[in-house]
């Protein structure tokens, strides 16, 4: 064993080490990325919650829009059932465009509410309506910021398992596919009133 | 119990450890260097050859001899100390930095500031008033998925440290026992204890590399067919295996005595803290009537053991190599007269409304149990009951809405923004404008609603509300954490200077939020300059710039002349912080024992005295509570 023998072996434990950080920062901006998911998780959860309360106020004066009701109920529950599943998976990509597809349908029905409601002046003077009105659309707003962070998380791990080297050794660590990011549709066209025009 | 002493005590130990196990470890190279160099001159020789029986009558010292002569040995010893700091070098890399990772490798989850779970907000709850209490920032809590109960503090210094606690935990105690055992965690980032146990396992993973290496020569002999060197190498790989192992018995003996001793002393703290010796006995009671104690089902949870409460993972020796010392004998030490009775915990649902009730508030009764500026001093690192029950007054006088803005990483900013708001309509008409241009309409929204709250809180109540943010505004992602800073940037210009209390808010945001290191070999001599323009900053005036010199001489190693400058700039002032980040760790309190003196030359402590003190200190990495204000 001579010099360059030792300083051979010198590069090839350094290099042992650059590829264990690189695992190691791949587990990591995963992790921050399912921890990201969380803080969406909790807004729509509160979401969720707000609604039944909605529907119930809004019974009391739409006796006959029972369809209506229903179906913002029954959207509000495959959500919640796409939520679960997403939040067990979080930037899987089937489970990401459930809970978007999910989300989706869950605004068109509240949309939907939204210009019914535009019939019944007494309910949408209801101090109670108003306030659930209010809180829903605040938590939209949380809802968009935190999905704004979880994608900048599922971004920042997408990159760094593209680029080179860790592109190489990331199906060996078991990082092979890019985390999907969450994308709703835009919901504020949807909750405005759309003009009814003959 | 001194914060400084205690740190600086377990630097010191640190280095004595160090040596000791330096002189283990060149005494295992020596030797494991010999078997390698032997086995490998007979590995040179052939089987039938007469040189090796030459060799082996000419008796160990001839082959001593021989092998001194050669290049052999030094060759041998740089590999196999290259493999030891090898070893140690990759378990510093896993287990150190932020606290986070350790958490994340233990299968922790992250519980988000703003949660709505009951139990999860009882834990959130208890650990930011012991953090407000003792002057910490509100470190992040991840919970583990176990039925034991347990709780860890990892991180290698106060800002990055996180606290894990398991659903066990969670389930089983109720709140004065919770209080106990995050007192105990806190206690541990106090004493240094993380960063201590980190150095030494960091060592002993290399020694068991060692080890590791025989074992993997012992077992591919397995599948060699070479008959000749099959010999030596199963002598090497024997030889190694005992070596490596051997060391690391006695260096985990070491590792658990010293483990031992610092969990007596977070104990200690712990009842300090909380002035209530039941909450942690009544914990390590439940611990020991539980059906799986505090064992951890993690196949990883042993690599990080010297991180629990209590003893996380099972070790055949028992008693030798624990890192925790026994049960009965912690429960003893806090509770003299203890029956010997432990408890078994059922997870009966507790009354939700578990709260503390606050002392009768009176307007600014929280500033009243505040510790006075010497107090404070005197029990930074070692916080008392005082400060937990001012801690717990704020927080029960902070308004709902503020409080679950804090919590919550998009109303966050609102609430920083508003904090910035200017008294001055003017001024206030240009940060608003500002805003309305640069932020989106929800946050301002957000705004508008908690501003009259904000208008309405008293001037002491800032700087904690701004420590209570931080884990939320921690959960920003750094694109929207730029931007953010972006924007307070612009509204602190807007009324172009920069007032104390901005420059203390921001400081406080920016030091915590982006983990800035706050350590150093400079002492106070070399520092002076700083030193002074600290000073000048808490003079109200020239009259009172000797007293306050005067008062501050008696701390410092040498007199500063009193200077005759104008009052200095903010940008001087940040200057004088970056020098003063770097002041040896002794140093530190001497310089705060200084700047409180001359604050209080004055006979009061004004509101811009005291967050000054409060800020510099956060940014210095010393935890200073609750200030009163006279």
């Amino acid at each position: 064993m001579d010099i360059s023998t030792l300083i051979v072996l010198v590069v090839v434990v350094a290099l042992v080490f650059y590829v264990i950080a690189i695992y190691n920062k791949l587990v990591a901006l995963k992790n921050r990325y399912q921890n990201a998911f969380s803080q969406i998780e909790v807004q729509l959860k509160r979401r969720y919650d707000l609604i039944p309360n909605l529907v119930e106020t809004a019974k009391a004066y739409m006796a006959h829009e029972r369809e209506t009701l229903e179906a913002v109920i029954a959207a509000r529950n495959t959500a919640l059932a796409g939520l679960k599943s997403a939040a067990a998976n979080p930037g899987n990509a089937e489970a990401m465009q459930g809970l978007a597809g999910a989300e989706h349908m869950l605004t068109n029905a509240l949309g939907r509410l939204n210009v019914v409601m535009e019939a019944y002046p007494d309910l949408k003077a209801n101090q109670n309506m108003m306030q659930l009105t209010e809180e829903l659309t605040s938590t939209e707003n949380k809802v968009a910021f935190s999905r704004q962070a979880f994608n900048d998380a599922v971004t920042e791990y997408n990159v760094y398992r593209q680029s080179f080297p860790p592109v190489v050794f990331a199906n060996l660590f078991g990082h092979s596919l890019d985390a999907k990011l969450l994308e709703f549709a835009d919901s504020a066209e949807i909750q405005q009133a759309p003009k009814v025009s003959f | 119990m001194n914060f400084f002493a205690e740190q600086d005590r377990a630097r010191r130990k640190t280095l004595v450890l160090v040596l000791l196990m330096a002189a283990a470890v060149l005494c295992l190279i020596l030797m494991t260097a010999l078997v390698a160099g032997m086995a490998l001159q007979m590995l040179q020789q052939p089987i039938d050859s007469p040189n090796l029986g030459v060799a082996v009558h000419a008796g160990w010292g001839g082959l001593i001899q021989r092998l001194m002569e050669s290049d052999l040995l030094y060759y041998t010893s740089a590999s196999v100390l290259l493999v030891v700091i090898g070893g140690s070098f990759y378990k510093m890399l896993q287990l150190g930095g932020s606290g986070r990772k350790v958490a994340e490798m233990l299968g922790g989850r992250l519980i988000p500031p703003n949660t709505r779970d009951p139990e999860e907000k009882k834990v959130l709850n208890v650990v930011e008033e012991m953090a407000i209490a003792s002057g910490n920032p509100v470190p992040q809590v991840y919970v583990l998925e176990e039925s034991a109960i347990n709780a860890f503090a990892a991180g290698s210094d106060r800002r990055n440290a996180v606290i894990g606690i398991t659903r066990g935990a969670m389930e089983l105690l109720n709140r004065e026992e919770l209080q106990g055992v995050i007192a105990h965690e806190f206690s541990h980032i106090h004493n240094g204890d993380m960063r201590l146990n980190l150095r030494l396992v960091a060592i002993l993973h290399g020694i068991l590399v060692i080890g590791l290496i025989g074992s993997f020569l012992l077992r591919s002999t397995a599948r060699r067919s070479n008959d000749k060197n099959r010999g030596a190498q199963v002598g090497l790989g024997l030889a190694l295996v005992i070596l490596g192992y051997c060391g690391v018995f006695f260096g985990n003996l070491i590792k658990a005595a010293v483990s031992r001793q610092r969990e007596f002393l977070a104990d200690a703290s712990a009842v300090q803290f909380t002035r209530n010796p039941d909450g942690i006995a009544n914990a390590l009671k439940k611990i020991g009537g539980h059906s799986r104690h505090a064992l951890l089902d993690n196949e990883r949870a042993t690599e990080y053991s010297h991180l629990y409460f209590a003893q996380g993972v099972s070790h055949f020796l028992g008693r030798l190599m624990a890192t925790h010392p026994d049960l009965s004998e912690r429960i003893r030490k806090i509770q003299p007269r203890w029956n010997g009775a432990m408890i078994t915990p059922s997870a009966k649902k507790e009354e939700p409304a578990a709260e503390p009730a606050p002392a009768p508030p009176a307007s600014g009764v929280s500033a009243e149990q505040a510790l006075g500026l010497v107090a404070a001093v005197a029990s930074i690192g070692n916080p008392q009951a005082e400060s937990l029950a001012a801690a717990q007054d704020f927080l029960h006088e902070l308004p709902q809405a503020l409080h679950d803005a804090a919590h919550d990483p998009f109303s966050a900013r609102a609430l920083l923004f508003g904090l910035l708001l200017d008294k001055n309509t003017e001024y206030r008409e240009r940060q608003r404008a500002h805003l309305r241009q640069h932020c989106d309409s929800e946050t301002w929204s957000a705004l508008e609603q908690l501003q009259p709250a904000i208008d309405a809180l008293a001037r002491s109540q800032y700087l904690p509300l701004v420590e209570l943010a931080i884990p939320a505004l921690k959960n920003l992602s750094p694109a929207q954490y730029e931007g953010f800073k972006r924007n307070l940037v612009a509204l602190i210009k807007a009324d172009e200077q920069i007032s104390l209390l901005e420059w203390c808010l921001y400081r406080t945001v920016s030091a915590n939020c982006e983990n800035r290191v706050a350590r150093g070999h400079l002492s106070l001599k070399q520092v002076s300059d700083a030193v002074a323009t600290v000073l000048l900053m808490v003079c109200d005036d020239a009259s009172t710039r000797t007293a306050a010199f005067e008062a501050a001489a008696a701390h410092l190693p040498q007199r500063i002349p009193t200077p005759d400058t104008p009052l200095p700039a903010i940008a001087q002032l940040d200057a004088a912080l970056k020098q003063l980040e770097q002041l040896r760790p002794l140093e530190k309190p001497q310089f705060l024992k200084a700047l409180a003196a001359a604050i209080q030359a004055d006979g009061k402590v004004t509101h811009e005295e005291a967050e000054l003190f409060r800020a510099l200190a956060d940014c210095l990495d010393c935890p200073v509570p609750l200030l009163r204000v006279s």
